[in-house]
Formats: C-alpha cells, sequence, structure tokens
C-alpha cells in the first residue's frame, strides 16, 4: 500500500495548522513524525484517519491492482481512549470481537502489563498502564495502517523498549506513522524522520 | 464518630419523632384532627387480615407499577430515538412541556373522560414519568464522551458493543437518579389519581374512604402502606438497575438528576 499526500491545507479558523504539506509513505515501513508542538502532527494524523477534512489537497492511499482503496486504520490517540469501567482484556476484546480469544489476549497484554492490572477496571489503573492497553488494543485490531500520536508518554526507558520492541513485532509489513518528541525514538524504532 | 454509634443514631432519631408524634395526638386529644402512632398501628393492624386490604394493594399495585416500567420502557425508546434523530427531539420539546407543566389533578379529570377510573392509575403514572425517563435518558445519552465514540468508528466497533461498552456506562447513573425520583412520584401521582377517581378496590377508594368517614387513623394506617410499598418497588428496581450498573460498569452515579 502507498500513501500520497500533495498540498494537504488545514487551518483551524485564523489558524493554519497544515500548509502545503506534501508526503510519500509505503507499507512495511515505520515512519516519525516530528516537529514543535502545534506544527500540527495530531491534525495530520485526524486528517489521515477521517476525522478532521482537509481544507484543500489530496490524500491518496493506493494498493496493488487497486488505484484507489479506503484502508483499515488502527490508533492509539492522544489521549487513552479506554473506556474506564472496563478491565484492559475487555477494552481490547471490545475491538478485536471474536478474532481473538481471551486466552489470547490475556496472553499479549501480559507482554506489556502487569498479570495483576489485567482484570482491574482501567480507571485504576496507572497513566503508564493506561497507555501500554491502549497500545496493545490498537496493535491486536486488523488494519492496514497504525497511527500513533505520542504512544511513549509516561512510560519509562526499559517499557519503552519493551513496548517499541512489541510494536515492530506486531506491526510488521504495515505502515506506520508515530508521531514523537524523542528523537532517539526514531533510531529504536528503525524509522524514516518526517518533521513537520 | 465510632461504628458503634452511627448504627444507633438512625433509629434513635426515629423513635424520638415518633415520640413526639404521640405527644402531640395526646396533646391534641382529638382523633379526628391527629391520630398517634399507636392509633395509627391498631387501624393498620386491624386491616391486615381483611381481604381488601390484600386486594386493594394488589390493584394499586399492579396499575401503578404498570404505568412506570410502561412509561420507563417508552422514555428511554423516545430518548434514544430523539438523541439519534435531533428533528424528533424539537418535535416532541413542545408535548414533554406541556406534560411537565400540565397539574395532575387536570390530567386526573381528562384521564376520567377517556379511559375511565379503571384504568387511571396506570394512565396518569405513565404521564408522570414519562418526562422524567425521557429527559434522563437523554441527558445521558448526550454525556457520551465523544473521543470514545471516535474511537469506536476508529476501531469499527460493532453498534451493539458500542451500546454496551460506551453509551450504557455514560447513560446508566443519569437513568438511576431519575428512576429515583419518578419511582415515588408515579405512587403520589397514582395514589393520588386514585383517590380522585374512586377505581373500586384501590388504595385510593380507601383512601376516599377515610376521608368520608374522617377515619383518620385508617388515613394514616393506608399512608403508611403506600410509604413501604412504594419503597420497597423503588428498592427493587432500583436494585435491577444498580445491577446492571456494576455488570454495565458505570463509574459513578449522576450528581443530580436532570430536573423536568
Amino acid at each position: 500500500m502507498k500513501l500520497t499526500i500533495r498540498s494537504l491545507c488545514k487551518s483551524f479558523g485564523d489558524l493554519q495548522v497544515l500548509n502545503g504539506f506534501d508526503l510519500e509513505m509505503e507499507s512495511g515501513r515505520v515512519y516519525c513524525l516530528m516537529g514543535p508542538s502545534g506544527s500540527g502532527k495530531t491534525t495530520l494524523l485526524r486528517v489521515l484517519m477521517g476525522l478532521e477534512n482537509a481544507d484543500s489537497g489530496s490524500i491518496v492511499w493506493e494498493d496493488l491492482n487497486k488505484p484507489s482503496i479506503v484502508p483499515r486504520f488502527s490508533s492509539v490517540f492522544q489521549e487513552d481512549r479506554l473506556c474506564e469501567a472496563f478491565t484492559p482484556i475487555e477494552n481490547v476484546m471490545m475491538v478485536t470481537g471474536r478474532l481473538l480469544s481471551q486466552a489470547q489476549v490475556r496472553a499479549e497484554l501480559t507482554r506489556l502489563l502487569p498479570e495483576e492490572s489485567l482484570s482491574r477496571p482501567a480507571a485504576t489503573l496507572s497513566g503508564g498502564m493506561k497507555r501500554r492497553t491502549a497500545i496493545c488494543r490498537a496493535l491486536l485490531v486488523p488494519y492496514d495502517v497504525l497511527l500513533m500520536d505520542e504512544p511513549f508518554t509516561g512510560l519509562d526507558d526499559d517499557t519503552r523498549q519493551t513496548v517499541i520492541s512489541y510494536i515492530l513485532e506486531k506491526s510488521a509489513g504495515r505502515m506506520v506513522l508515530i508521531s514523537t518528541h524523542q528523537e532517539e525514538d526514531v533510531a529504536l524504532l528503525g524509522a524514516e524522520l518526517i518533521r513537520l | 464518630m465510632n461504628r458503634h454509634e452511627t448504627i444507633w443514631r438512625r433509629p434513635l432519631i426515629i423513635l424520638f419523632w415518633i415520640f413526639v408524634w404521640q405527644l402531640a395526638a395526646w396533646l391534641i386529644h382529638n382523633n379526628i384532627i391527629l391520630v398517634g402512632p399507636a392509633d395509627a398501628g391498631l387501624a393498620l393492624l386491624r386491616l391486615i387480615p381483611t381481604g381488601d386490604f390484600w386486594l386493594s394493594i394488589g390493584h394499586s399495585f399492579v396499575k401503578i407499577s404498570l404505568g412506570f416500567l410502561l412509561a420507563f420502557a417508552s422514555g428511554l425508546a423516545l430518548g434514544g430515538a430523539a438523541y439519534r434523530f435531533p428533528l424528533l427531539r424539537e418535535f416532541l420539546a413542545p408535548i414533554l412541556s406541556l406534560l411537565k407543566s400540565i397539574p395532575v389533578a387536570s390530567f386526573v379529570i381528562l384521564a376520567l373522560i377517556w379511559v375511565g377510573s379503571r384504568n387511571l392509575a396506570v394512565f396518569i403514572a405513565f404521564l408522570v414519568v414519562l418526562p422524567m425517563i425521557y429527559v434522563n435518558t437523554l441527558a445521558g445519552l448526550e454525556s457520551t464522551d465523544p473521543k470514545l465514540l471516535e474511537m469506536a468508528r476508529i476501531f469499527r466497533v460493532p453498534p451493539f458493543k458500542q451500546f454496551r461498552y460506551i453509551y450504557l456506562p455514560a447513560l446508566l447513573p443519569y437513568l438511576l437518579s431519575g428512576c429515583k425520583v419518578a419511582l415515588g412520584m408515579s405512587w403520589k401521582s397514582g395514589v393520588a389519581a386514585e383517590v380522585i377517581g374512586i377505581p373500586d378496590s384501590s388504595i385510593g377508594e380507601q383512601l376516599y374512604m377515610s376521608k368520608i368517614y374522617l377515619d383518620t387513623a385508617n388515613l394514616f394506617a393506608w399512608t403508611f402502606v403506600i410509604i413501604v410499598i412504594s419503597a420497597l418497588f423503588e428498592r427493587a428496581f432500583l436494585a435491577l438497575l444498580s445491577g446492571l450498573q456494576r455488570k454495565g460498569g458505570a463509574v459513578h452515579e449522576a450528581d443530580h438528576p436532570q430536573s423536568v
């Protein structure tokens, strides 16, 4: 799959967030989006997912033999966006449905979270645990394109290493775009850097 | 304050007010104006073994509960539909304003003409409860976190799961708070309607007879019965909803029900 963005513009009132942005990406590669706060990273991800409409410009998704397709997205949003009253297992199973059994979801979650946290409502988890649940949820659902908005917020160095290995394993072959503030993430992910 | 004190405080306060009541009855010394708790209790003991007592309770319970449950189901359905279709919400707004502002007595007289006295309590309980459930359903659904709905859209979560995991936890606290008010109101308005319409074998008829015969002891006994049945029905229904809330996972109860 290939993505081509040309002359993308987006503004909120008088505030021009994206101004003639161009980008090309393809499946099987990881891209890191960097830029100062307010430079339009989140807006770009939201426009790509169809949650915001661009003012002008073009976004074209192409697949082999299919000139124009709508890809299946998966995402780690800027906020965790978990159903707070439900456990990490329930949060993941809400999006995976019957594709994975409860035992499989539990096994995947234990790679990132302590076992005891899996049966607790998300509201009672620490910020880092919630973030890891959100990451796991995004990686276990079927998708073509993975968009992550500052996924490593609230994670210590060791956990970040574990999470990055997990992301690389689970997203192999897919198109991955990760917004981050830390230059070292680019190297750890073996990603191509995109500056906004 | 230790736990021992807390356990005894409430019964002691209740005993204090019963004593004040009995004292007032002794001082007034007129059983038509005020009967004491002892006389009211005796009147209740005389009523309990009679067939009419249980028949009246059964009749009013069935009618008022039916009115409440119908209004609960209709309020949920209409609230859900109004959330989904904003035009319907605008369409229903004048009717609901009307329902909220028309006095129950006017409804009762209209209902007597339309449906007769037999199903009066069903009709009145329905009309009083419907706007409360509707408003709280709508408010609960509107309190749903739009960010969670965006998440559900991106992850292609099917509608049933969206309802269970996102809408229901937002809706239940509002519904629970609304039902607490509506359950009490259904009994107050239902029995008031029966007093005006005097359907056969109803609690309202018994209250009316107490008025005709100036039998204040019976009036107090029946009032006590209404309070007990209303409280039992309220507890049973709220326990059911709370069970759903625990299962469905709402974390907190809405601070205030939406007033109607």
